[in-house]
């Protein structure tokens, strides 16, 4: 079954991916009031629990064994890691294999959410909590400025950095990310579930999102007032890298409250007519994410890779000073709408992406 | 035979079905109910002591929007003759028992003792009898209508619960943490089981009641009503039915209560564990930022 509330979410996201990267990665500015850094991160990563719930339900509907979702569920996330490593490599340089980017986490999340899938749900909710605490006594414990002290995660090629890096110090580090993926398992298996009489509520979700942000609105609001050793290491304001516990809460409420707000109204609501264009469009964008996290880094950074070659540069000399903010925004913009002239072509004419490859390799 | 009398129509809810013209003088349509007391103004018919006491009171009238069978009704149309009698009167009798659209077979049953002829169907019955004997009559009708809809509610709310019993047998055999969010389902049809079963339990001694002797009109007319009406045996079936629901139902609230037990104890070790590995972890990365560095 299809979610339109889903669907939406992650075009949105894609968009807000795409235009970030584009300014980011060729103009190089990323502190414009109305550019929505830090959050295209969590509603994927969100969703990624999400689906791994949704595709769990359909396993089981579909009479797999327990067995046989366990060793799909490895063979998918080996998949992610495995393809989130090649393109490190081939779009990022091997210099940057271990950077441990998305695709590298949502890999290890799933590998994570199939082990931790029949537990209890308070469980789950304890190791939210849990990751949520420790991370930040991890990341003093680890050193994390050390390892950006480029302004870009960078640590060397030996076990203990590259450990780190997995662990607390990368781009999507497993603490505290694994926090949203778990937090979509939970709520997909407690929300999503068909032939509930009567359908499970929405509103204490909202109300938890909402509590979340009004807690990290706090944090902000009051983080002067507090002792210098708490703003030093614990209490770092909206920063993405690290993922602060402002942000996090911020981020998380935000996704919780949009998403049980979205399935309110949209899903569970007969009379609500999404225009047939708009919703093929996100159901293909949605449908094809994968491709096009891929594709978009491909796009925009292959040519500036080239670019400097045949310059007689290093690859990576025009990173960040390719463009201007105008040329790199409009360059979004078009890529956003040829990429869904083209993913429209390849749902009609069933040409296979990313996710098709999964499916065929791991299902 | 006088025929100068009509029945008023209006009180009955069985009165889909026109009365034909031509009834002796006297006859009447009763609709009696059976509730726990009789309000003020009810007309008492009879009383039912016991565990559960009931009284049978002649009920206000319905409209004609009024669901064909009132569950909750008897109605009872009383002829009451004198020796001789109208040969058709039977035929016309059992044909406003059925109904227009009689089942087959018919549900109809036609009792006959000692002049007093009795064609009952369930949830409303005719009576056609000596005048001299209806008030010897109408206690042992109303009482067996009492307590065969008593069985019927039971048997209807027994037949209602197969679905939900098969849907809900494996949990009495594997219970999970989804099925834990039936709980309280499952508790609340395990005590319409129960309640079910004590209300076969008041009646049982009525139904069983061993005959009287020597016998009267009355008392006769009971048992053999309780005979054709096959109440023994009915009532049998339903205690075997609800022993099936019994024993799934138990066997459920076992293993909920096995379950429940067992799973705050693993809930509480999981979140030591949890912990554990957490500071294991922290651990870890302690020691490899003291080797990283």
């Amino acid at each position: 079954m299809r979610y339109p509330s889903i669907d939406l979410m992650r075009t949105v996201a894609i968009c807000l991916m795409v235009i970030v990267h584009f300014v980011e990665n060729l103009s190089g500015q990323k502190s414009y009031p109305w550019l929505p850094t830090g959050f295209a991160a969590p509603i994927f990563t969100f969703l990624s629990g999400i689906s791994y719930s949704l595709w769990l339900n359909s396993q089981r509907s579909h009479g797999a064994t327990e067995e046989l979702i366990s060793k799909r569920t490895v063979r998918r996330g080996l998949f992610l890691l495995g393809v989130g490593f090649a393109f490190n490599i081939l779009v990022w340089m091997p210099d940057d294999t271990y950077n441990w980017d998305v695709l590298t986490f949502v890999g290890s999340a799933w590998l994570f959410l199939g082990f931790v899938r029949d537990l209890p749900a308070i469980v789950s909710v304890s190791i939210c909590v849990m990751v949520f605490v420790f991370s930040p006594v991890m990341r003093v414990v680890a050193d994390y400025p050390a390892y950006w002290t480029t302004g870009y995660f960078d640590c060397d090629m030996e076990l203990s950095q590259v450990s780190l890096g997995f662990l607390v110090t990368g781009y999507f580090p497993f603490f505290p990310w694994i926090i949203l993926p778990l937090a979509g398992y939970l709520i997909g298996q407690r929300m999503l579930v068909d032939g509930t009489d009567p359908p499970p509520s929405f509103h204490w979700l909202a109300l938890a999102g909402a509590s979340l942000m009004g807690v990290a609105w706090l944090s902000v609001r009051f983080r002067d007032q507090t002792p210098a050793v708490v703003q030093k290491h614990l209490l770092k304001g909206w920063t993405m890298f690290p993922p602060s516990p402002e942000y996090l809460l911020t981020t998380m409420g935000f996704v919780l409250l949009v998403f049980s707000l979205l399935h309110q109204w949209i899903d569970r609501n007969p009379r609500f007519q999404v225009h047939r264009a708009f919703a093929v469009t996100a159901a293909s964008f949605s449908q094809h994410a994968f491709t096009m996290y891929l594709l978009h880094h491909v796009v925009h950074l292959w040519p500036l890779w080239i670019y400097g070659v045949i310059a007689g540069h290093d690859a990576t000399h025009y990173w960040q000073t390719g463009t201007s903010l105008g040329t790199a925004l409009t360059l979004a913009i078009l890529f956003l709408v040829v990429a869904a002239l083209f993913l429209r072509w390849m749902d009609r004419t069933n040409t296979p992406g990313m996710e098709s490859l999964m499916r065929w390799l791991c299902d | 035979m006088t025929h100068d009398a009509q029945p008023t129509l209006s009180k009955s809810p069985w009165n889909h079905v026109k009365l034909w013209d031509g009834l002796p003088a006297g006859t009447e349509i009763q609709s009696i109910e059976f509730p726990r007391d009789a309000a003020e103004g009810d007309t008492v018919l009879l009383r039912f002591p016991g565990p559960n006491p009931r009284v049978a009171v002649i009920a206000p009238p319905v409209n004609n929007t009024a669901p064909v069978v009132a569950r909750e009704r008897f109605t009872l149309l009383w002829i009451p003759v004198e020796f001789s009698e109208d040969s058709n009167l039977i035929g016309k009798v059992r044909e406003w028992i059925d109904g227009p659209e009689p089942p087959i077979p018919p549900e109809s049953r036609l009792l006959t003792l000692q002049g007093a002829k009795i064609v009952w169907a369930p949830g409303r019955a005719a009576v056609i009898v000596p005048r001299e004997r209806v008030s010897y009559v109408r206690p042992a009708v109303i009482e067996f209508a009492f307590y065969d809809a008593e069985l019927r509610m039971i048997e209807r709310e027994i037949a209602d619960g197969w679905p939900a019993l098969e849907t809900d047998s494996p949990m009495a055999f594997d219970f999970n943490e989804k099925s834990l969010r039936r709980r309280s389902e499952l508790g609340q049809r395990f005590q319409r089981v129960v309640s079910l079963r004590a209300r076969l339990s008041q009646i049982l001694p009525m139904i069983h009641r061993p005959p009287i002797h020597p016998p009267t009109l009355a008392s006769q007319i009971g048992d053999r009503l309780r005979e054709r009406g096959r109440l023994v045996e009915r009532l049998d079936f339903a205690s075997s039915q609800l022993e099936v629901f019994e024993r799934v139902y138990e066997l459920c609230g076992q293993r909920a209560s096995d379950f429940s037990q067992a799973h705050k104890g693993h809930v509480l070790e999981m979140i030591i564990i949890v912990l554990l590995l957490g500071q294991t972890l922290l651990l870890l990365v302690e020691m490899l930022a003291a080797r990283g560095t």
